[in-house]
């Protein structure tokens, strides 16, 4: 929502702050402002030129040369210009050296086909006055030669740009003049002035209108004769390009020059003066106008009704519109006349011809037009107002003050009615606790210093018992519906500054989901063994969750592992380097989700897929071992190189040898391992024993399987066994284990282990 | 035999002038004199081979104890460190390194540790429910707009969303404890939009919530200024904004000053009752904060990187830059 500083002095006369500081008032208490823009900055350098002479140019047939004449007292200024329009005495804007234009070009003195020119006499589109025009920009004999171009084309206005996109409900009171100069006029405690209204006629307008659906609560309507002395020259009235003309000789447009001048700062485009006023008043306070051409609606009755399926209607912008059931249209006898809430057709469109008009001001449904709208792709101006909501009260205020403003120009109002019900939204009183708006700030505000916040907003206190109040919200706020939205009034108002930063909070025992710390525990290990933690897109070929509105086309789904990435990123990385080890964490979308780890290890040097395995397996345990994990197995080469990675008897992933990837599921391994409480164990009193064994087994047999063994033999006076050397002989393995004994209350004899391990032996 | 006395001879003198370093190379070294007579033995007559060979050995044992006896412990240490194998393997050995986002997720996983802040964790595939209803976002709202969805379907009837935000986890979180409660919500987060070096489809949150009999707005800048001052190491001036979120009433942005300037770094606001309501908490009496903000704005602003695709990059001149503090 943008709003010309001018208009906002004129409906808070006493406002005594710049620009730049309303907008700062605004973002730190009300709603954030975008910018604040000084238009006339755009133009600083451009002036008033008049063409002196007009020669061909010696080596161009499409350039002329001209003298330009921007100081009576001084030589004109050559400048090579290629447009056609122009004849001697002409007055045009002549962008001197050193000017960038609002398009962003610069001017700089340059030699043009060998004649050096000193500047360039600029179009309506190159000044972004316009958003289509041919040739130099013809400016008013009246204006004096020299004079800026942004003081004699009134371009002097400074806008604050509010940002409403995200504002939720208050999008729709800041959404309008009056609206915002009511927000400054309660921050700053300045008067705020009130929009002049006419009396609407009590004669009645010679349509009738019937509602036909519940999606249109209230629809009034404006009859207007008489616009035949309003004709304009069909050739300056271009569709959706700005007047320029009106610019210039606005002697011909008998608007209120304040409404000429906004809509062009704003570059609403204008049409006619009927659509002009409306779009201006529907800036000016919020409530979206339509104009339909009295001459084009057949009958003399419109009715409000829902859209059949298949309805075709021709909008203003000549595009053909394929309606369903639930849109909203207007017909007359023959024919939809309008989308309502969002667009007319362009079968009872004003034009160059209009005698007379119907004004419409309704209230639509907000949903329903938002659903219209955007099946449709038609966000126009009308259809974001109506889904943010607007106060149906004001339909009738905008109707007074079109009456008011064709008074002003001395066009008579022929008839008024109105259909429908108003009082749609209730107001409807909020009960408040003062004591719960105090615990909710953390602070310890007076009653009557609450009852003073809510005031100032517009709220009235009507009614009081001790420190519950009732509290009625102004009417132009239908976003205060709940004690917590009034807190908000009163928390802005009084200042959030004020409010004091506290820290006294109570003691909390904490309890962290064990799959982030999982994770944070083995990125530590991992990276405190080399490995680099990146991180890639979730996105995949291949998967089970498909993307209906995918970001990369090439990969619409969500991937089931995180293997092909980091195989990828290995390749990636490598150039250069002699050897790489990366992991990465994220969640997988499988039949579950899921947390995953991948390890990727790849080196120019190394190695067989074996070593390359066996390196992975081995950072995998030692983070196990660090992570208190206490057992971890893993089983044969099961196909093609995957070998599997068991823990507690169940998969918790594999390891790729060829690709040098290792995958775990943590959310599995969470999910078995549990907590394990670490108890404290006596220290010993006896000395232990310590023997080896050697067994002798077919290759096949792995050291695992052999150590599962000793340990399944051993008895409870084991207290370890472990791994000390293989010998290969043939097709057998030699492994040698140490196995080391103790006994709690004695120390342990030579006989007694001797006959462990016999049995031991026995076993094998 | 001759060669042997002329050897000897040498060594007497050498055993006055060459220092122990000297001394081993020249004798007693792979090509050293010592080793070469001890290759010669093959050629002595056998008759004179047992002769040789002791006269060679006690060379041989002579020349280590004065070489024993010569040398201080310093000197012998510095030797054996340079004959220590430093290979490339070494040089070349990398420390590993974390994710910066990571890093900062941990950093501030532990200043919120000192305010008793858990951390919990919630899916990314998310259901329209969780991200939009519950959160008082229902459907049509023009607020959903705010939040370009990536909307995902698995060929059956179900569909479900990328959730575009973590605030889904606080009305799982409530709907199963009950308060006090006090949690930080940290992942990843989706958004279908055009990337640039600010915005990304994939990035991080971390959301927060507090909510129990007493946490009011003061409360609220108590813990969001602390968490500030401890996350830059810095005094830190702040101020709240207005602002609008569907899930907190009222609603208001948090601003940081960093070099004189503003920054915007996060939203919060007052947990809306109808989310309390939806989350299964109908006491009046239990009221809250819940804030949320992006993690790689922040990451951008503590380590000046300047192009947010760089974190999904899986780019190692990136990552290694990061990571290298203690955790």
């Amino acid at each position: 929502m943008k709003i010309p500083y001018s208009i906002l002095k004129k409906l808070v006369p006493q406002l005594s702050l710049s620009p730049v500081e309303v907008a700062n008032l605004l973002t730190l208490n009300s709603y954030e402002v975008d910018s604040v823009l000084d238009i006339s900055s755009a133009y600083v350098g451009v002036v008033v030129g008049q063409i002196k002479s007009i020669q061909p140019h010696p080596n161009a047939d499409k350039l002329k040369v001209t003298e330009v004449s921007i100081d009576d007292n001084q030589t004109p200024l050559v400048i090579v210009c290629g447009a056609s329009n122009i004849q001697i005495g002409n007055k045009v804007p002549v962008a001197t050296i050193g000017t960038q234009l609002p398009n962003g070009m610069n001017i700089q003195q340059a030699s043009l086909r060998g004649v050096d020119s000193f500047g360039m006499l600029c179009s309506a589109k190159e000044l972004n006055l316009s958003q289509e025009s041919e040739g130099v920009m013809i400016l008013s004999d009246s204006f004096a030669v020299g004079a800026a171009l942004s003081q004699v084309l009134n371009l002097n206005e400074v806008v604050i740009d509010i940002d409403n996109k995200g504002l939720g409900t208050r999008a729709a009171d800041s959404s309008s003049f009056y609206g915002v100069a009511r927000e400054v006029s309660i921050l700053t405690n300045y008067h705020l002035n009130d929009i002049a209204l006419a009396h609407l006629p009590r004669q009645k307008p010679g349509y009738s209108v019937k509602i036909q659906t519940r999606l249109c609560q209230y629809y009034s309507l404006l009859e207007v004769k008489d616009l035949s002395q309003y004709a304009f020259d069909s050739n300056v009235l271009s569709k959706g390009n700005y007047r320029v003309d009106l610019y210039v000789q606005t002697e011909k447009y008998q608007l209120d020059p304040v409404i000429v001048n906004t809509l062009k700062t704003l570059h609403i485009p204008q049409y006619h003066p009927a659509i002009d006023l409306g779009n201006y008043i529907t800036h000016e306070i919020g409530q979206p106008m339509h104009v339909f051409d009295i001459e084009k609606v057949a009958g003399k009755t419109l009715i409000v009704r829902e859209a059949q399926d298949g309805e075709t209607m021709i909008s203003l912008d000549g595009t053909e519109l394929i309606l369903q059931k639930g849109d909203i249209v207007i017909t007359d006898a023959e024919k939809i006349i309008a989308l309502a809430g969002i667009i007319g057709s362009n079968q009872a469109a004003v034009s160059d011809g209009t005698t007379g008009v119907l004004v419409e001001s309704a209230h639509f449904d907000a949903q329903q037009i938002r659903a219209t709208a955007r099946r449709l792709k038609l966000l126009t101006d009308a259809a974001k107002r109506f889904e943010r909501g607007i106060p149906s009260y004001i339909a009738d205020q905008a109707l007074a003050r079109y009456a008011y403003f064709l008074e002003q120009a001395q066009v008579t109002v022929a008839g008024y009615q109105s259909w429908g019900r108003k009082n749609n939204e209730k107001k409807s009183e909020i009960r408040l606790d003062y004591r719960y708006v105090n615990s909710y700030l953390g602070v310890e505000l007076d009653s009557n210093i609450i009852t003073k916040l809510l005031e100032r907003v517009g709220c009235e206190v009507v009614h009081s018992r001790s420190e519950e109040h009732t509290i009625l919200p102004p009417i132009w706020r239908l976003d205060l519906t709940t004690p917590e939205e009034l807190i908000e009034e009163i928390a802005r108002l009084y200042g959030y500054d004020k409010i004091p930063i506290r820290l006294d909070i109570s003691l909390l025992p904490i309890k962290n989901n064990p799959l982030f710390e999982i994770q944070r525990s083995i990125s530590r290990s991992l990276v405190a063994q080399g490995y680099t933690e990146i991180m890639t897109y979730p996105y995949s070929t291949q998967g089970i969750f498909r993307m209906k509105n995918p970001v990369n086309q090439e990969a619409p789904y969500l991937r089931t592992t995180l293997v092909p990435h980091m195989e990828e990123s290995l390749k990636k990385n490598l150039l250069a380097r002699e050897e790489l080890s990366l992991f990465e964490i994220s969640h997988v979308f499988g039949e579950k989700e899921e947390v995953f780890l991948v390890l990727g290890y790849i080196s120019r040097t190394v190695k067989t897929s074996s070593e390359v395995a066996h390196q992975l397996y081995q950072t995998l345990f030692r983070s196990f071992l660090q992570m208190g994990v206490k057992y971890t197995n893993i089983t044969r080469i099961v196909e093609d190189n995957i070998i599997l990675v068991l823990y507690q008897e169940q998969e918790i992933g594999k390891i790729f040898a060829t690709k040098g990837v290792l995958e775990i599921n943590l959310s599995t391994l969470v999910a078995i391992s549990g907590h394990q409480q670490e108890i404290f164990s006596p220290l010993a009193k006896y000395p232990a024993v310590k023997r080896d064994i050697t067994v002798q087994v077919d290759s096949v047999i792995t050291a695992q399987q052999v150590y599962d063994t000793i340990v399944s033999l051993a008895t409870s006076l084991c207290e370890l066994v472990y791994y000390k050397s293989i010998y290969q002989e043939g097709i057998y393995n030699k492994y040698t284990f140490g196995l080391q004994f103790r006994a709690n209350d004695r120390s342990l004899s030579d006989e007694e282990v001797n006959t462990i391990m016999d049995s031991i032996e026995k076993g094998f | 035999m001759d060669e042997l006395q002329n050897i000897q001879i040498e060594l007497e003198q050498d055993l006055t002038t060459l220092d122990p370093v000297q001394l081993r190379s020249k004798y007693l070294s792979r090509k050293g004199i010592i080793s070469e007579l001890f290759r010669n033995l093959a050629t002595v007559p056998t008759e004179e081979k047992s002769a040789y060979g002791k006269v060679v050995n006690e060379l041989k044992m002579k020349i280590d104890s004065v070489i024993k006896s010569n040398s201080n412990d310093g000197q012998i240490q510095q030797e054996r460190l340079n004959l220590f194998p430093v290979n490339q393997q070494i040089l070349n050995y990398q420390s590993g390194h974390y994710s910066p986002i990571s890093l900062l997720l941990y950093r501030i996983q532990d200043i919120f540790a000192g305010l008793h802040f858990s951390v919990e964790i919630g899916p990314e595939l998310e259901e329209e429910q969780y991200n939009f209803d519950a959160l008082n976002i229902p459907k049509d709202h023009p607020a959903r707009d705010v939040w370009d969805t990536i909307w995902v379907s698995n060929g059956d009837f179900m569909t479900k969303l990328l959730r575009t935000h973590t605030s889904p986890v606080q009305v799982r979180y409530m709907q199963h404890h009950q308060p006090p409660i006090r949690i930080i919500a940290p992942g990843k987060v989706y958004r279908y939009e055009a990337t640039d070096a600010t915005h990304e489809t994939v990035f991080h949150q971390v959301e927060g919530l507090m909510v129990d009999t007493t946490t009011s707005i003061a409360t609220f800048k108590g813990v969001i200024h602390h968490f500030f001052q401890q996350l830059f190491d810095q005094e830190i001036t702040m101020r709240l904004r207005p602002s609008y979120f569907p899930f907190t009433e009222p609603s208001f942005e948090i601003d940081i000053k960093i070099n004189d300037t503003w920054l915007e770094v996060a939203g919060a606001g007052m947990v809306n009752r109808k989310v309390l309501e939806n989350s299964g908490i109908t006491d009046p009496k239990i009221q809250g904060f819940a804030f949320g903000f992006g993690v790689e704005r922040l990451a951008m602003i503590l380590y000046g990187i300047d192009d947010v695709r760089l974190i999904h990059s899986a780019n190692i001149d990136f990552a290694q830059q990061f990571g290298k503090e203690l955790i």
